[in-house]
C-alpha cells in the first residue's frame, strides 16, 4: 500500500472493504447558467439490485426527472435531471437525510464588475460520519489534513522526505482516531447496558476502568459487525459472564450503531464523480481536474467522512454589452471634443 | 377770424354735431368763402381714402405653409443654439476633467479587470502545470558541493538537507531551488505536529533548520534559471 494513500484509503475503503455488496459509480454534472439557474444531472451505474433496491445514497425525488436504462442485470444506468431556480430551491432538495442520503450545501454568488461578470459555485458535502464521539482534530492537525487533502486530491507533492514520513504518521494517527471514534460508542451503549443489567459484580465503574484494554482487546473484531465475536471478548477482559445479557438489555442501540455502520459502508463502498460546468472562463478552483470550463471532482465526497469538505470553482463571463457601450460613449466624447475644438478655431479665424 | 369759427364748424359737420341752424349759416359761408370750401373738399377727400382703406381686406395665398415655414425656423434656430450649448459646455474645464476621469476609469477598470483575469488564470494553468506554450518560469537554485560542506563547522547540521525531497545531486553536491527553501519556514510554522515529526526523524530542533537555510543563503552559489515548468 502506498503510504501517502493510507489515510485516504482507511477513509474510504477501511469499513467499505469489509462489505461484500457491490459499488454504485455515481457521477453529478451540475451546470451553472448565466442567469443563476442550475441544472444538476445525476447518473448512478450499478447492479440492478442496487438501483431498484433502494440503495442510492442520494435523494433523488419525484421532482427529479428520472430514466433508467438496463443493458443487463449488473449494468443498469439511472439518470436523474432538475433544474433548480436558485440556490435555495436546490438547497432544499439536496438537504439529505442524516443517516439514510448525503446531504450538500451550494451556493452561487454572481458580481457584477460591468465589463465582466464574476461566478463562484461552492458546494459542500457536510461531514456524514455519524460516529462523532471523538472529534479527528484531537489526533490531526486541521494543517495536516488541509496538507494531506490538497496532496491526494490535487496531486500537489510533499515537500521533503520529512514531510512523506510525518504524513505515513499522521496515517497512523487516524487509524487510531477511527477505530476509537467507533469503539466510543459502541462503548457507550455497552456501558448503559450495564446500567440497566445492574451486576454488582459488573459495575459501571468496573467497565470504565477497563475501557482501554477493552479497545485494545477489540478494536481488530468489533469492525465485523459480529456481536458473538464482541460479546467473547468483552466477556474475557471482564471476566463476566452476564456481558451478553447487558448487550440484549441495550440491543437496540446496537442495532443503530450497525445501521451507522451500514450506512458508512454503502457511501464508502461508492466511487464518486462531481463535475461542475461553469459559464464562461473558470478562474479558480479547488478541482484537481479541468477541462475547460468544467471542473471535475474524483472521490472528493469521501473527505466527508471526517469533516465537511468544500467543492468551489469561479468563472467570469464577458459583458460585451457593456464594453460596447462604454466604447460608444467614450467614442462620443472624442467626437464631441474634437468638434467643440474645431468649432472654437472656426470661430477665431473667422473676421469679426 | 371768421372762418376760424367755420373751419371748425366743418369739423362738427362731418360728425353731425351742427343744428340746422348752424348747418345753413355753414352752407351760406361756404357758397362765399372759397379758402373754407377748399378746406371742406380736402377733407371729405381724407375722409374718402380713409374709407377706402377701410374697406380693404388683405388675404393669404396659402396660411399653412407660412405656419409651417415659422415654425420650422424657430426650431432651426433652437437646435443650432442648443448643440453649440453642448458644444461650448464640452470645452468647460469641470466637463474635460470630468470626461477625461471618466475615460481614464473606463479603461483603467477593463484592463485592471482583464489582467487580473489574465493572472488567475495563469496562476491556474501554472498549478495544472500546462501553461502556454513557451511560457518561461525564472527560478534561483542553490548549490554547494560536498568539500565546502565539510570544510564547515555547521555541517552537523547540514545532514538534514538530503531529508529534502527537492535535492538532486549526489555526494559531491546538493541543490535546492528557491522556492523550496522559502517554503520551509512557514511550513514548518503552519504543521506544527508534521513539523515535530520531520525533527524528530531528522534529529534536528528549528534553530538547527533556521541555521540551515540562513547558510545556504550566505555561502551556496545560486544561478538564475529559468525552465517551462517551474524549478
Amino acid at each position: 500500500m502506498n503510504k501517502q494513500s493510507r489515510l485516504f484509503l482507511l477513509a474510504t475503503f477501511a469499513l467499505g472493504a469489509l462489505s461484500v455488496q457491490g459499488c454504485l459509480d455515481i457521477g453529478i454534472t451540475t451546470h451553472v447558467n448565466t442567469d443563476g439557474s442550475i441544472l444538476r444531472t445525476v447518473v448512478i451505474k450499478g447492479d440492478s439490485s442496487e438501483i431498484y433496491g433502494g440503495k442510492i445514497p442520494l435523494s433523488l425525488d419525484s421532482t427529479w426527472k428520472r430514466t433508467i436504462e438496463k443493458k443487463d442485470r449488473k449494468n443498469v444506468t439511472l439518470t436523474a435531471t432538475r433544474l433548480f431556480e436558485g440556490t435555495e430551491e436546490m438547497n432544499s432538495s439536496l438537504k439529505g437525510t442524516e443517516g439514510k442520503t448525503l446531504g450538500a450545501r451550494v451556493e452561487l454568488q454572481r458580481r457584477f464588475q460591468w465589463f465582466f461578470t464574476t461566478f463562484r459555485y461552492s458546494e459542500t458535502w457536510p461531514n456524514f460520519n455519524p460516529f462523532r464521539a471523538i472529534p479527528i482534530t484531537d489526533y490531526i492537525s486541521p494543517a495536516e489534513l488541509d496538507y494531506w487533502i490538497r496532496h491526494e486530491m490535487n496531486k500537489e507533492p510533499y515537500s521533503s522526505k520529512g514531510d512523506s514520513l510525518a504524513m505515513e504518521d499522521a496515517g497512523k494517527r487516524f487509524e487510531k482516531w477511527d477505530d476509537e471514534n467507533m469503539f466510543a460508542d459502541y462503548f457507550d451503549a455497552f456501558l448503559e447496558g450495564v446500567r440497566k443489567l445492574n451486576d454488582p459484580s459488573l459495575t459501571p465503574a468496573y467497565v470504565t476502568g477497563l475501557k482501554d484494554k477493552l479497545f485494545e482487546q477489540s478494536e481488530k473484531y468489533f469492525r465485523t459487525k459480529n456481536m458473538d465475536t464482541l460479546t467473547v471478548i468483552f466477556g474475557r477482559v471482564l471476566k463476566s459472564r452476564n456481558v451478553k445479557k447487558a448487550i440484549a438489555l441495550n440491543m437496540e442501540a446496537f442495532q443503530r450503531l450497525n445501521e451507522k455502520r451500514a450506512f458508512l459502508e454503502e457511501i464508502t463502498a461508492n466511487t464518486y464523480l462531481n463535475n461542475v460546468v461553469m459559464p464562461g472562463l473558470i478562474t479558480g478552483t479547488n478541482a484537481p481536474t479541468l477541462e475547460g470550463n468544467k471542473a471535475s471532482w474524483k472521490d472528493y465526497v469521501k473527505f466527508a467522512y471526517f469533516e465537511d469538505v468544500d467543492m468551489w470553482v469561479e468563472s467570469r463571463v464577458i459583458n460585451w454589452w457593456a464594453i460596447i457601450l462604454t466604447g460608444v460613449v467614450i467614442v462620443a466624447l472624442v467626437v464631441l471634443f474634437l468638434a467643440a475644438i474645431l468649432r472654437r478655431r472656426r470661430f477665431a479665424a473667422s473676421p469679426a | 377770424m371768421n372762418c376760424d369759427r367755420y373751419r371748425k364748424m366743418l369739423y362738427l359737420y362731418r360728425a353731425g354735431e351742427l343744428t340746422e341752424r348752424e348747418k345753413t349759416e355753414l352752407h351760406l359761408h361756404l357758397q362765399t368763402c372759397e379758402r373754407c370750401a377748399a378746406e371742406r373738399e380736402r377733407i371729405e377727400t381724407a375722409d374718402a381714402s380713409v374709407r377706402r382703406l377701410r374697406e380693404f381686406s388683405p388675404t393669404l395665398r396659402d396660411p399653412d405653409r407660412l405656419a409651417t415655414s415659422i415654425l420650422a425656423g424657430i426650431r432651426e434656430r433652437t437646435r443650432e443654439r442648443f448643440v453649440d450649448r453642448i458644444l461650448d459646455a464640452m470645452l468647460a474645464p469641470a466637463i474635460r476633467y470630468a470626461a477625461a476621469v471618466f475615460v481614464l476609469a473606463a479603461v483603467g477598470s477593463f484592463l485592471f479587470q482583464y489582467f487580473s483575469t489574465l493572472d488567475q488564470v495563469a496562476n491556474l494553468e501554472q498549478r495544472f502545470g500546462r501553461g502556454p506554450q513557451g511560457q518561461s518560469v525564472p527560478g534561483v537554485v542553490y548549490s554547494i558541493n560536498s568539500s565546502t560542506l565539510r570544510s564547515l563547522p555547521e555541517r552537523k547540521e547540514l545532514q538534514f538537507l538530503p531529508l529534502l525531497k527537492d535535492y538532486t545531486g549526489s555526494d559531491d553536491s546538493f541543490t535546492i531551488t528557491q522556492r523550496k527553501l522559502r517554503s520551509l519556514v512557514p511550513f514548518m510554522d503552519l504543521l506544527s505536529p508534521m513539523t515535530s515529526s520531520l525533527l524528530h526523524t531528522a534529529g534536528l530542533d528549528r534553530k538547527q533548520i533556521n541555521a540551515v537555510i540562513g547558510f545556504l543563503q550566505k555561502n551556496a552559489s545560486f544561478s538564475f534559471t529559468v525552465s517551462r515548468e517551474g524549478v
